[in-house]
């Protein structure tokens, strides 16, 4: 039953030993440049804030650069395309083109990080930057401009974020044509721009948004209903609602909170992990469960294709023309990004939750060890430096957030790669003892380094 | 058979939730609980703080405040301090926030005013005053600490003022019908 834990854990230390100097290099490099960035974007901020924010967008590009080649390099020492048929290899291109790669995954990654609160972190520390380089009488941080065009001019900012949007899908088209690398940076770029517009403006709008729906007639009508609802149900003597408050109280305040960080962060991050490693992992999956369906033979077929392959594969007859030329476009511009991006994060998901209870349990709780180790840390660091003056932490922060989290960070993409070649194992040992015949295991011994670091699947 | 296999699949959710939840309970224990040290003082004696030092003395209770001409009453108890901040090195000494935590409450400052500093080279003192309720009084500690829009790992000064329960009710009724002097102002003296 253990199995799992004692698999994950021996094998994340083993790599992050064997791989240390190179792991440690591309994060320093990754979080230099991610503080240069910041440092740049501080200085830019004051002349213009919508300039300083796009140099602050490229902070979350180079960290997500780090992160995915950390894991690629994690997942070649563990042979994880090793355990993948050559001949399921993506055909988005992701595997040979880094900006390909970025643009596939910095939309989940993105959203995770603004889901545990680290572009709030990274927000705060450009709002403190910037405090300590003009102080209060100094102009109006990034943060303030982009909340105060939400405020006073909601059009505008609407404007701008359908024109960055419109903006990246016709540099995305371009890239796709022409494969100009640049331009899939760009693409990246705008991307991480757009989705900043959007957290730190966007979300203002929406509250506007909603609390023009909620002063509507209609809401006094639901209330109003509701209260029929409780009233029929004490009549019958049924206490449903008392019920249902207490338990949503619990839910919300005792599990929720303890859930939400601990067992959602690491599925989350291993579904994205998995995207860095460019499987069709669910195809994959269901291959070796059912045998080999010809749909993972055929372009556009698949779960993870493209939406560009999938509609030539739907399509009967010559492509659309003229006015209804337009309309599919525009339809694209907007739905293009759901079935390129959200649902391969969405069908990753689905395929970690496949792996087994046992399996991400002992995930969890590897993953929960390792931010146990950063937290304790932290505190070493605290305890060891003892309270200081702000302008102290202001000069050591970024040195002494190294420390605190350079092992954490690398046993944690590690754990990553670890865990989703564990995911392809599970899968293919079910596959074994199903149907289809299984891909043979990667098999190595100590004295060869270039193989993976644990030798064949136990059964 | 199946028997075992429906065993075998409850074991793994059993042991998988387990997993989960001993996750669950060691991140909640290792979370960081505090963002502050406390540095321990004793009342009457000078203790380092931040880039210099501090004293918490004088402490006085009453029902009745007289801040020069003027005399507020209370229904509960005035318990005022004297805050001393000394800078002894290079940087300025500055206290911020101030507040008096009970063993079962926390009391805020009365009226205005409750930050002390001191430059370079001088000693800066001013009373605090504080309202409490004298059936909450004991373990009283007077914490000083200074944070502005933003903070970090600070340092947070507790000084017990002697007040335990064994004595609480004492001071409580020492308090009633007293009236105490306040002053407001900040007196400054240059180190030699």
């Amino acid at each position: 039953m253990l199995l799992d834990l004692r698999i994950l854990a021996v094998d994340t230390v083993r790599v992050c030993w064997r791989l240390f100097p190179q792991l440690l290099t591309i994060y320093l490099l990754g979080w230099l440049a991610s503080h240069l960035a910041l440092k740049m974007a501080v200085i830019v901020g004051d002349i213009s804030a919508w300039a300083a924010l796009a140099i602050f967008a490229f902070s979350f590009l180079f960290t997500l650069v780090s992160i995915v080649i950390i894991l690629r390099l994690c997942g070649r020492e563990l042979g994880v395309w090793d355990l993948m048929p050559a001949e399921e290899s993506v055909a988005d291109g992701r595997d040979a083109s880094l900006t390909r790669m970025l643009a596939v995954t910095l939309l989940p990654f993105l959203g995770l990080y603004a889901a545990f609160g680290q572009i709030d972190e990274a927000a705060g520390d450009l709002y403190t930057e910037q405090f300590f380089r003009n102080s209060i009488f100094g102009p109006k941080s990034v943060l303030d401009v982009v909340r105060a065009m939400a405020n006073e001019h909601p059009w505008q900012l609407l404007g701008i974020l359908v024109a960055i949007y419109l903006l990246r899908r016709v540099v995305d088209a371009l890239h796709e044509r022409t494969g100009i690398r640049p331009l899939g940076l760009a693409v990246a770029l705008l991307e991480s721009f757009f989705i900043l517009v959007v957290l730190f403006g966007g979300f203002s709008l929406l509250t506007r948004v909603r609390f023009w729906f909620r002063a509507r007639q209609y809401n006094a009508w639901i209330a109003e209903l509701r209260d029929g609802f409780s009233h029929l149900l004490s009549l019958v003597n049924v206490r449903l609602p008392a019920v249902a408050t207490r338990l949503a109280d619990f839910v919300s305040a005792e599990v929720w909170p303890v859930l939400w960080p601990v067992v959602s962060e690491p599925i989350i991050w291993l579904a994205v992990a998995s995207l860095v490693f460019g499987s069709q992992v669910l195809s994959l999956a269901e291959l070796w469960r059912k045998g080999q369906p010809i749909a993972n033979r055929i372009p556009g077929a698949s779960k993870f294709a493209r939406r560009s392959d999938k509609l030539a594969l739907r399509r009967v007859g010559p492509p659309p023309r003229g006015v209804k030329r337009v309309g599919v476009e525009i339809k694209e511009a907007f739905l293009g990004d759901v079935d390129d991006k959200y649902l391969p994060t969405f069908h990753s998901l689905q395929l970690v939750l496949r792996a087994g209870i046992v399996f991400l349990g002992a995930y969890v709780l590897l993953y929960t060890a390792i931010a146990v180790i950063k937290n304790s840390i932290d505190r070493l660091v605290d305890f060891v430096v003892g309270g200081r003056e702000v302008a102290f932490w202001f000069i050591t922060d970024p040195f002494l957030d190294l420390i605190e989290n350079v092992p954490a960070e690398l046993l944690r993409l590690c754990l990553l790669a670890v865990a989703f070649r564990r995911c392809l194992e599970v899968f293919q040992l079910r596959g074994q003892t199903g149907a289809a015949p299984a891909p043979p295991p990667p098999v190595a011994t100590p004295a060869d380094e270039n193989q993976p670091v644990r030798p064949a699947v136990p059964a | 058979m199946s028997r075992q296999v429906a065993t075998s699949k409850l074991v793994s959710v059993l042991v998988g939730l387990a997993l989960i939840v001993v996750a669950a309970v060691g991140f909640r224990l290792s979370s960081q609980p505090e963002g502050f040290e406390i540095v321990r003082g004793t009342l009457g004696d000078v203790t380092r703080y931040n880039k210099g030092s501090a004293e918490v003395t004088s402490v006085r209770v009453g029902t009745e405040l007289r801040d020069g001409d003027r005399t507020v009453t209370t229904p509960g108890m005035f318990v005022v301090v004297r805050l001393t901040v000394t800078a002894d090195r290079t940087d300025a000494v500055k206290i911020g926030q101030t507040q008096l935590l009970a063993d079962d409450a926390t009391y805020e400052h009365f009226g205005i005013g409750d930050s002390v500093a001191a430059d370079a080279g001088f000693s800066t003192s001013r009373d605090v005053a504080f309202e409490v309720a004298p059936g909450r009084l004991t373990d009283l500690t007077v914490e000083v600490y200074d944070i502005g829009v933003v903070s970090g790992y600070h340092q947070r000064l507790r000084v017990h003022l002697g007040i335990t329960k064994a004595n609480a009710a004492e001071w409580a009724a020492a308090a009633q019908g007293q009236r105490v002097n306040f002053d407001n102002n900040e007196y400054s003296v240059g180190l030699s």
